[in-house]
């Protein structure tokens, strides 16, 4: 038996605005296991975060998810849950949003409501998903608040958002989030807007939350040495796709995608003493917008092929076990027309 | 206090003190200050890159902008090389300002609301040109093409406005403007941390080169450490409105020498996912510079703090050649750098 969480199989999430079709999420497919950590790493606009919302069911009205199946395995009665099954304001999706998988964002300000306490918001998601009783409730609540390591959890209860600071407010909405233990949290750039020094504070908590409540995290950000320090396995994504999928360590070490090459090499390392000079990588980081069939790192990877390259999307292969890359450099496959087309 | 007065020197920053009064009530009386920048002192030489580290808040954007006199600091002096002497900017009427202020130019973090939206690229990158009258007609024309091949852009781009640009072309607009008036001294406030990781390096090696080409001199404002080492001479660690501690930058990340910059330095995640650092995890959060704790701001979140902490301020002491440190303990400890 797997111990798969969740499984995305082939997921397409296209938003269809006027000046086009945004191929924002075209057929990723990944898997998370029981308390494993996944890290999603990609620039802006490579889908990541449309992804983790295509999952949840909370896309904004212009966005559809066309294609792909994403299975939950995490329920109590180890029922199998076909998530892309239900209506996006069904029960169904209401009953797992928050009880089996939660989310929390890069800015917590604007995920939190300004005129509801944090105490009452904390609340809302126990009487829904947990438990009518009042003082169970509280206490549930300021227990919640206690292990993300808030002082005097009871005054904070009362107060409001603004009030916090950030790293108190990131506290606030993890506290939030896992208040019903949840089999899975998605956590989408929790600690970008944040300094170095809570950041470090706030990766030790999801760290240490996760071993006691044994969740799935699926961990999206941009930083590479976020994803290198607390993942266990990484896919690299760039315009819509998954490009690069391994283990971190595999990922860091052997790296065989070109983009995630020249990206490696393309940031300056701490402790790197010589001042070498960065290798950049060429152009600007495209928008999704009716892409052309062919690679989409065309155009700025060191190592394109032309008449190659630029005819045709390249398949995601299986180099060695568990190591999956999307280029025309390790196998012709190609994806195939039909599986377009849909 | 920061030292010598060699000829090199090109900025000099003595007892720089900007307070910010915050006011309560009708009559807007003041109760208290807000300690932006306290009693700082900074020298940069000429063709030097001085990194400038800090939290959010800690006031390292407060201090750029007022060598820039962007803002009007309290108190302090701020002497700058013009003409081959150096000329304390604060001393100085608007008239005087105005033709010393061509050689000091600064670079915006986020490129998105740093342009004007209603200007074409030209104009943008001619506005400090002809705003001076410096140049007009076909000679400035020309310069701005010569100032946008500097920076990599298309010429073909030139009469286009700033939203159909990305965010690292944006950027390089802001660096062709800054540069249009062939100043000496640039305050860049965070250049590269509003832009996509694949597009810093572009950007970090621009600056590297218009450096090299023009001898620049840079302050360098940041929160990532990775990049400040990558471009910085020196580097100086802003903690609540001071300078806690300032070294060459190898030095600096190696050998620091006090506990803030020690827990900076092992909050950063390494790329190599089996250098797993030791992460110091700092109790609490920045001090407030309205509210400052007693004596050293820093003990609060210290694991090596001490009674005398608590209640005498830490002095401004060279502890090794060019390695100066605000600790009580500076002598003492051991503290680990990066490998």
């Amino acid at each position: 038996m797997n111990n798969n969480v969740i499984e995305v199989q082939n997921l397409k999430t296209y938003f269809y605005l006027d000046e086009g079709t945004v191929k924002a999420v075209d057929g990723i497919s990944l898997d998370i296991k029981e308390k494993e950590t996944l890290g999603v790493m990609g620039e802006s606009g490579c889908g990541k975060t449309v992804a983790a919302l295509s999952i949840l069911r909370i896309l904004p009205k212009t966005a559809k998810i066309v294609d792909g199946k994403v299975f939950f395995y995490g329920s109590n009665n180890n029922e199998t849950i076909e998530l892309t099954k239900f209506k996006q304001d069904s029960t169904e999706m209401r009953n797992i949003r928050g009880k089996e998988i939660s989310m929390i964002f890069q800015e917590p300000m604007t995920s939190f409501s300004p005129v509801h306490t944090i105490g009452n918001q904390i609340l809302e998601s126990i009487y829904y998903h947990d438990t009518r009783d009042k003082k169970l409730a509280v206490q549930k609540a300021l227990d919640m608040l206690h292990k993300v390591g808030i002082s005097n959890p009871a005054q904070r209860m009362n107060e409001y958002p603004h009030q916090l600071s950030g790293g108190l407010r990131q506290r606030a909405m993890i506290a939030m989030a896992l208040v019903c233990r949840p089999k899975m949290l998605i956590a989408d750039e929790p600690t970008t807007a944040l300094d170095v020094t809570i950041q470090a504070q706030i990766l030790e908590l999801i760290q240490s939350l996760q071993q006691e409540l044994g969740m799935a995290v699926m961990f999206i950000t941009h930083a590479l040495t976020v994803i290198s320090s607390i993942t266990e396995r990484a896919a690299v994504m760039y315009l819509g796709r998954i490009v690069e999928f391994a283990g971190t360590r595999t990922l860091f070490k052997n790296p065989q995608h070109p983009y995630t090459t020249s990206l490696l090499r393309s940031i300056p390392s701490i402790g790197r003493k010589a001042r070498i000079r960065l290798e950049a990588i060429k152009g600007n980081v495209p928008i999704p917008l009716d892409p052309l069939p062919q690679c989409g790192f065309y155009g700025r990877c060191p190592s394109e092929m032309p008449g190659v390259c630029d005819r045709a999307v390249p398949a995601i292969t299986e180099i060695e076990s568990g190591h999956l890359v999307r280029c025309f450099l390790y196998s012709k496959d190609k994806e195939t027309d039909d599986e377009r087309s849909k | 206090m920061s030292g010598q007065s060699n000829s090199n020197v090109i900025l000099e920053v003595k007892n720089l003190k900007k307070y910010f009064p915050i006011q309560k009530g009708f009559f807007k009386k003041t109760i208290g200050y807000i300690k932006a920048v306290d009693d700082v002192s900074i020298y940069i030489n000429e063709g030097e890159t001085l990194g400038l580290v800090g939290e959010s808040g800690s006031g390292k954007t407060t201090l750029g902008r007022c060598i820039l006199r962007a803002i009007e600091p309290t108190e302090g002096e701020v002497y700058f090389r013009y003409d081959g002497r150096l000329v304390n900017l604060i001393g100085l009427n608007n008239k005087e300002m105005h033709a010393v202020r061509r050689n000091l130019q600064m670079i915006f973090q986020d490129p998105y609301s740093s342009l004007d939206p209603r200007m074409i690229v030209s104009d943008i990158i001619a506005e400090p040109l002809s705003a001076n009258k410096v140049l007009r007609g076909k000679a400035l024309r020309d310069r701005v093409r010569e100032l946008m091949d500097l920076v990599g852009l298309e010429k073909t781009q030139m009469r286009r406005y700033p939203h159909a640009f990305s965010g690292g072309q944006r950027q390089r607009i802001g660096i062709a403007r800054s540069l249009a008036t062939q100043p000496k001294l640039i305050v860049a406030d965070e250049p590269v941390s509003a832009l996509d990781v694949s597009i810093q390096a572009q950007i970090l090696n621009l600056l590297q080169d218009l450096q090299k080409k023009f001898n620049l001199t840079y302050l360098f404002i940041a929160h990532d450490l990775s990049v400040v080492e990558h471009i910085s001479d020196r580097v100086a660690v802003m903690y609540v409105g001071k300078i806690i501690e300032l070294a060459e930058t190898e030095e600096l990340y190696i050998r620091p020498k006090h506990p803030y910059t020690e827990a900076l330095l092992s909050a950063v995640p390494h790329i190599d996912p089996e250098t797993k650092m030791k992460r110091i995890v700092l109790p609490g959060e920045v001090a407030n510079p309205a509210d400052p704790p007693s004596g050293c701001y820093f003990h609060p979140r210290c694991n090596y703090a001490k009674n005398i902490c608590k209640t005498d301020a830490p002095k401004w002491e060279e502890v090794k050649p060019k390695h100066y440190v605000v600790c009580h303990f500076a002598k003492e400890l051991t503290l680990k750098g990066v490998d």
